[in-house]
């Protein structure tokens, strides 16, 4: 059960990678492909981490949903890497004093670099392995940082946007608060 | 051995064969121009100019929508006709053009630039206009005249994005006299051998190829001489963002991301951003002796 739970929620990955791929074929990614690419990787990094922190709410219905919250936040590591690694070729073609001189000054690419840095060690410890090594309450412990992450990840996407478009990470940040809400309602 | 001895610029990549074709549907589009010279001399470009299709759906008008593909889609709504261009202030003759007199009055001719926007992306377009400073010697400025207003078209029924509250309405900008007598800057009627899409600035849009693009203001109906420095649409809005300068300059960073680097239209890694834009030669002497940085 659990094997197949984990197999769909791996090809949920396929949903937005075939949506681009359809996109760029058929319809082309626009002038600044590169940028819409960079973006696209980006807004889903931010996706797949909401959706990995909507399944601890959802576990009082469906226990058995449990193993997707995993592949749901490799999920969201994976596309942020890509997401950090398009950035870094691309953008700054691996010049590392411009990436260190941006980090420095730019604050949403500082915001942005936090954020991946702290999703770091939950990628790692996120085996079976891994839980055992640290105990469990230590590694629940340490997987609270996806709550300081998901904030950082909604204030970078807030940062860099024109003000008039906020719309959208203002919608992401309002889920986001839900679902925080939603952990003390339970403890209260 | 094979000595290769190619000239670095191929004609093609000044003026590609549709577009001179396309230039001829221009003219007797716009019935009246005698002749439009192809650019030559200093205003025309060794680089491959940004395809037509990118130029015109790749665009920052926010009169016509926020996102880069609206202004394009929305581009149906706009019709630019009637038009009025109004030039006055400190002049002693001032006047009004219509749509057919901005097409005729000045003699037209190409010119490929250019154009950094200030988001680090650039492109490279051949504008058909005439200078600026036929416009307003036109109008025999008065001596009172210090800078430039200009202002696009005030009609959320032409322009829907106008009914957006966020901003003051109508776009505004402004230019030194001496910036708006510069010979590089022009008032476009037309690109690519064409009439100005409605996206692009239709029927009539300032270009200033040496600073930011939102300088360029699209739509103009007014066009004033003034004694104080105008206030500009984004200097009003994030004045410590945009400055009314705006120059293009590497060493002068955007507070939020660097601009020594940009993204031509096309490629896939960046490439070094030019001091005034690659036109240094012919404005630095503008700028002679001003801190860029304040003067941003």
């Amino acid at each position: 059960m659990s094997v197949s739970l984990r197999k769909a929620a791996w090809s949920l990955a396929l949903l937005p990678l075939g949506w681009l791929g359809v996109k760029a074929w058929w319809f082309g990614l626009g002038a600044n492909p590169i940028e819409a690419i960079i973006r696209f990787q980006g807004d889903w990094a931010l996706r797949f981490l909401l959706l990995t922190l909507c399944v601890t709410p959802l576990l009082r219905w469906y226990p058995t949903l449990a193993p997707a919250r995993r592949t749901l936040g490799l999920l969201c590591f994976f596309f942020a890497l890509s997401h950090l690694l398009l950035y870094l070729g691309l953008e700054q073609s691996f010049d590392w004093g411009e990436l260190w001189k941006d980090i420095v000054k730019r604050r949403y690419i500082t915001v942005g670099m936090l954020a991946f840095l702290l999703l770091i060690p939950l990628a790692v410890t996120s085996t079976n392995r891994w839980v055992k090594r640290l105990g469990f309450l230590a590694w629940k412990r340490l997987h609270r940082l996806v709550w300081p992450i998901a904030f950082l990840a909604c204030l970078h996407f807030a940062m860099m946007i024109k003000f008039y478009a906020y719309a959208e990470p203002l919608l992401y940040t309002g889920f986001f608060l839900v679902l925080l809400g939603l952990r003390f309602h339970r403890k209260a | 051995m094979l000595i290769q001895n190619r000239p670095s610029l191929r004609p093609s990549e000044v003026t590609p064969r549709h577009l001179w074709l396309d230039r001829r549907r221009f003219l007797s589009l716009a019935a009246g121009v005698a002749f439009v010279p192809a650019s030559g001399g200093p205003f025309a470009l060794g680089e491959p100019q940004t395809s037509r299709k990118d130029a015109t759906s790749y665009n920052n008008f926010l009169e016509l929508g926020e996102s880069k593909e609206a202004p394009s889609a929305n581009a149906d709504a706009f019709n630019p006709r009637p038009w009025t261009l109004e030039v006055g202030g400190e002049v002693e003759k001032p006047f009004t053009l219509d749509f057919d007199a901005l097409q005729k009055i000045f003699p037209l001719e190409e010119r490929v630039y250019r154009l950094r926007c200030v988001e680090a992306w650039s492109m490279v377009i051949p504008w058909i206009g005439f200078p600026l400073s036929a416009l307003l010697k036109r109008a025999n400025p008065t001596s009172r005249g210090k800078y430039v207003e200009f202002l696009s078209l005030h009609d959320p029924k032409r322009l829907p994005g106008q009914r957006n509250p966020l901003y003051s309405w109508p776009y505004r900008e402004g230019l030194r006299l001496d910036e708006a007598m510069n010979p590089l800057t022009i008032m476009a009627v037309g690109m690519y051998g064409d009439i100005l899409p409605a996206q692009n600035g239709a029927p009539v849009r300032l270009v200033v190829p040496w600073k930011y693009g939102f300088k360029s203001i699209k739509s103009v109906v007014s066009v004033r001489l003034v004694e104080a420095q105008p206030k500009t649409t984004w200097g009003m809005m994030q004045p410590s963002e945009y400055g009314f300068y705006s120059n293009v300059n590497p060493t002068v960073d955007h507070p939020r991301w660097s601009q020594k680097k940009e993204r031509r239209i096309g490629d896939i890694l960046k490439r070094d951003t030019l001091m005034y834009n690659g036109y240094a030669d012919q404005v630095a002497h503008l700028y002679a002796g001003m801190d860029l940085r304040k003067n941003y």
